[in-house]
């Protein structure tokens, strides 16, 4: 996938229609699978991929993303049009349709309830609200007017969603208007999360605590059944107004072509029930599609991908089933994900942390000394590719010719902590330059995976003859290690939110240290250029900022960039208009089966 | 009066060898054609293990030899299919642009790296090129399947033998103490063993292991401080029921010391006992060592054992690569059974009493 042209604006075309709703077929149910087990249904409360998979499908923002153009492209969703944004970049004012309808619940007793902008403002200001602990919060706080005060108040009280609120208000029934403190040039990507959709106040003081087991939203399905970690259920809304598919793919893109031709003229949505299975392991996962059980894989596992890709040794962009899956119509949607990973230093680590010349050498030579390109052969099967920009490739301000990358060269490394005394010892280990001995805290995940990254590590250490010790702990420590400067070594990884290059440029801001800046890096020149980037839209002065962001970042050495993967999603022949989309985790509404 | 001395009853027949308890058990464990098979492979594995320990064979286990996953020489291989020769590519026409990166100019120690170059001469490594097939296939990083084999099975031999040696050591200690004193001693001691039991052994197996770290070391300590209560429980009868004995009150009327009474009066009429015990928990602790490795508590990156190499198994019984999990498989049921079958017989030959 590439930056290519803008894609012609494609749209779903969206009528309110009074009668004649062409119902989904009930019949037609689609079997699909996560690799992880979901959290819950409450968009203010949850954050992993797969929760948010399913409450696509539920809960509708303010905007959403055309489900073909690429780069991913904002549309409007629930609201008419997209919004009327004063010339100081600072207000934001967005009409929303008519007649859009909540699904119907025991808290309405009966009655239709229709959609409203103080729902809007409802479900916006829930994610600043103490008392929702939304891990989302960090959308809305420090951005509009008067909500920080309200969310401050509320920490020995309750949150006070009647008291007037400047940034965030509904001027009539069907009007929303968004007050911002400073720019916040991420809003528009943020309003189509599925953290700040709308949401029914009644619901959710109805059900309290209970809030992630009822969902109530405006989408094309609702939630049937639910066994936490086993089996998400989803039927179709009948509440849902009349949608038809038009899309309209970029010319030569094959696969938007396909989904096109299968889905266009078709209502929203098709499918009349969805049930989704949690599969923690991966070959029960495999075998359940290979027999037909499964229409949809969410991903090839791993360690399968040789057996069932053909895949190009020296260009893992080119791969394709292999004939037996082809021969059996199997479909495979392929992408690079909006993602990257980097191993980071600590850069408050008494070893490995600091700004002198002599520790950026130390962690130069670790970064030299490391072979990336064996490790996407034998570890990611070639599915992935080289990160050479701390922005992804199909997310906005991805520059494709930086080359954020240091040479492997182990001789080099080698002669480089030499050239800053840093001695081998009579143990064959080096020392620091004034004679102490150095030990890597390198935090690991605790799985076989995890082993074989040490088993790498372990082996370009050696071979500059430096001393580590691996600590293999789960997942949550591995997170808490992370965020609280309290390692040398460990891997990291993240996705996009939204495909803007803020979303990863963020990243190494030293405000975001005990958060997301994993790497505890605090430079003032990064900063500096941050914050200037954070005032621009995307534009070549944005761009060139980035660039010099990735420059201060190569210099001072606070990661060693490592690889973007393929996400290979497989289909059963019976499965139409599914495609992987860079944003969004599932395609399922805008799918159809062959019964 | 007369008298005469009454001559000593003269012996007959030829005088009867004396034989001890050990070679009585050594003659009855001869006849038993089993156990001395087992004997040699058990003997055989400890030879492995030892050469092994101090890295006469297994040493270059880590080195990189093959192609990863390079397949058993042996076997037939079918073509892989390709892809189809890549069309044209067009999308790198467009990175006409130049390549930006950081220049050594900007970079805050290009001069060092600019140095080190002219010195990097004396690091240069000479590349051996990797071999396509190997006797008994490679692993991901294309290491030697044999030869990770050997080394794998003599550190998993190696834990379990000290492990079951300290294991022995602490159990037989405090079920001796135990036994031997009673009273409080013993009920403070028996309520330590309660506590230790109730937990399953698996789970108090885990919970060590989780605080206590990786390495060989701590395997080994972790398994001794969650396997003593078999030990302990079998210590402890013996020594209730060999305290009174006439022995040991002979023993105490001359004046041995307890310490005295314990080691050298009691301790060497349950050694059989402990012979077996120890055999026993060899076995069951190589098995909990695999175990342990496998769920990824195990031994550290710079070793290896059949349970590590067990982890790796999952993931490529997937792909078709089976060579590894075949290895292990033969070596430690080969060591797991021949041990067994040795122990039975040992029993049979020290411990005729015993009820199977």
């Amino acid at each position: 996938m590439r930056l290519r042209a803008l894609a012609l604006m494609a749209m779903l075309t969206a009528a309110c229609a009074a009668s004649a709703l062409a119902a989904p077929d009930p019949d037609k149910v689609l079997h699909s699978s996560f690799n992880a087990p979901e959290t819950g249904y409450d968009p203010a409360k949850t954050s992993d991929v797969y929760s948010h998979g399913v409450m696509e499908n539920i809960f509708e923002p303010l905007l959403t993303y055309d489900y073909v153009a690429r780069p991913a492209k904002l549309i409007p969703l629930i609201a008419t049009s997209m919004p009327e944004i004063s010339a100081d970049r600072l207000t934001y004012t967005f009409h929303i349709q008519k007649g859009i309808y909540f699904a119907d619940d025991p808290v309405f007793k009966g009655k239709k309830r229709e959609l409203t902008a103080a729902d809007v403002v409802y479900g916006l200001k829930r994610l600043a609200d103490p008392a929702t602990g939304s891990p989302s919060n960090y959308l809305v706080l420090g951005h509009f007017v008067g909500v920080d005060e309200l969310a401050e108040k509320a920490k020995n009280g309750k949150f006070d969603y009647d008291a007037p609120c400047e940034g965030i208000k509904a001027l009539d029934r069907y009007t929303l208007q968004l007050k911002l403190k400073t720019l916040y040039p991420a809003l528009l990507y943020v309003l189509a999360m599925p953290h700040t959709s709308p949401v029914s106040r009644e619901v959710m003081e109805a059900y309290g605590q209970n809030s992630l087991a009822h969902p109530v939203g405006t989408g094309p399905y609702i939630l049937k059944e639910w066994k936490p970690g086993v089996k998400t259920t989803l039927v179709y809304n009948p509440n849902f107004r009349h949608v038809v598919f038009d899309f309209h793919p970029t010319p030569g893109d094959k696969a938007g072509e396909e989904v096109a031709r299968e889905m266009n003229g078709k209502t929203m949505p098709q499918i009349g029930r969805i049930e989704v299975q949690i599969f923690t392991e991966e070959q029960p996962m495999w075998l359940a599609f290979k027999s037909g059980q499964l229409d949809e894989l969410y991903s090839i596992p791993q360690p399968l991908l040789r057996g069932v890709l053909n895949m190009d040794p020296k260009n893992p962009r080119r791969a394709a089933l292999k004939a037996e899956y082809r021969k059996a119509g199997l479909k495979i949607s392929r992408v690079l994900d909006p993602e990257m990973t980097y191993w980071d230093f600590n850069m408050q680590d008494p070893v490995l942390g600091g700004f002198s010349k002599e520790k950026i050498a130390l962690r130069r030579a670790i970064a030299m000394s490391f072979d990336t390109d064996q490790t996407i052969r034998d570890i990611r099967r070639n599915n992935a590719v080289r990160m050479l920009y701390t922005i992804p490739e199909g997310v906005v301000g991805h520059n494709p010719n930086f080359r954020y990358q240091y040479e492997y060269n182990r001789a080099l490394s080698n002669a480089l902590l030499d050239q800053f005394g840093y001695k081998i010892g009579p143990d064959g280990y080096r020392t620091t330059p004034d004679g102490k001995p150095i030990s890597i805290d390198f935090v690991s995940d605790a799985s076989a995976v995890g082993r074989q990254w040490n088993e790498y590590w372990q082996e370009a250490l050696d071979s500059i003859h430096l001393r580590v010790t691996f600590r293999p702990v789960t997942f949550n420590d591995l997170l808490k290690a992370m965020r609280s400067c309290t390692y040398g070594m460990v891997g990291a990884a993240w996705i996009a939110d939204y495909p803007d290059g803020e979303n990863f440029v963020m990243l190494n801001y030293s405000k975001n240290i005990g958060a997301e800046n994993t790497a505890c890096y605090d430079s003032p020149r990064y900063d500096k250029l941050y914050l200037e980037s954070q005032k621009l839209q995307d534009s070549p002065e944005r761009n060139h900022l980035y660039d010099e962001m990735n420059k201060v970042m190569m210099e001072d050495t606070p990661w060693l960039p490592g690889e973007t993967r393929f996400r290979n999603r497989m289909m059963q022949p019976r499965v139409l208009g599914d495609e992987v989309h860079p944003i969004f985790q599932v395609s399922w509404r805008f799918m159809d089966i062959q019964k | 009066m007369t008298s005469t001395v009454q001559a000593a009853p003269a012996m007959t027949g030829t005088p009867e060898v004396h034989r001890g308890f050990w070679a009585l058990g050594w003659r009855r464990l001869k006849r038993d054609k089993v156990a001395m098979i087992s004997l040699v492979v058990v003997g055989a594995f400890l030879a492995l293990a030892v050469a092994g320990w101090f890295n006469i064979i297994g040493d270059g286990w880590r080195k990189e030899v093959a192609i990863p996953y390079a397949a058993p020489s042996w076997l037939m291989q079918s073509a892989e299919e390709t892809l189809p020769p890549a069309e044209e590519d067009t999308t790198s026409a467009k990175s006409s642009a130049p390549i930006v990166t950081m220049t050594q100019a900007e970079d805050p120690i290009g001069k060092e790296v600019a140095l080190a170059r002219q010195n990097m001469g004396k690091y240069a490594s000479v590349e051996t090129p990797l071999r396509e097939t190997l006797p008994f296939g490679a692993d991901l990083r294309g290491r030697d399947v044999i030869v990770k084999t050997i080394k794998g099975t003599s550190t998993s031999v190696f834990v379990g033998i000290f492990g079951a040696l300290f294991t022995l050591l602490l159990g037989t200690v405090l079920g001796a103490i135990s036994g031997y004193f009673g009273g409080k001693v013993d009920d403070f001691l028996n309520w330590f063993y309660s506590v230790f039991t109730s937990v399953p052994d698996m789970l108090l197996l885990l919970s060590f292991a989780a605080v206590a770290g990786r390495g060989i070391k701590t395997i080994i300590i972790v398994m001794a401080l969650t396997s003593w209560t078999g030990t302990y429980r079998l210590v402890r009868a013996e020594y209730l029921k060999l305290k009174n004995r006439e022995f040991v009150q002979a023993a105490s009327a001359i004046g041995a010391s307890d310490a005295r009474r314990i080691f050298v009066h009691i301790l060497p009429n349950i050694s059989h006992l402990l012979l077996v015990q120890f055999s026993l928990l060899t076995v069951s602790l190589i098995k909990y060592e695999a175990i342990l490795s496998f769920l990824g508590f195990g031994v550290g990156v710079t070793q290896v054992s059949l349970g590590s190499m067990l982890a790796e198994a999952p993931a490529e019984l997937v792909q078709g690569v089976w060579w590894q999990m075949v290895a292990v498989t033969i070596a430690m049921s080969l060591l797991v059974t021949a041990f067994s079958l040795l122990i039975d017989g040992l029993r049979d030959a020290f411990d005729p009493k015993a009820n199977k």
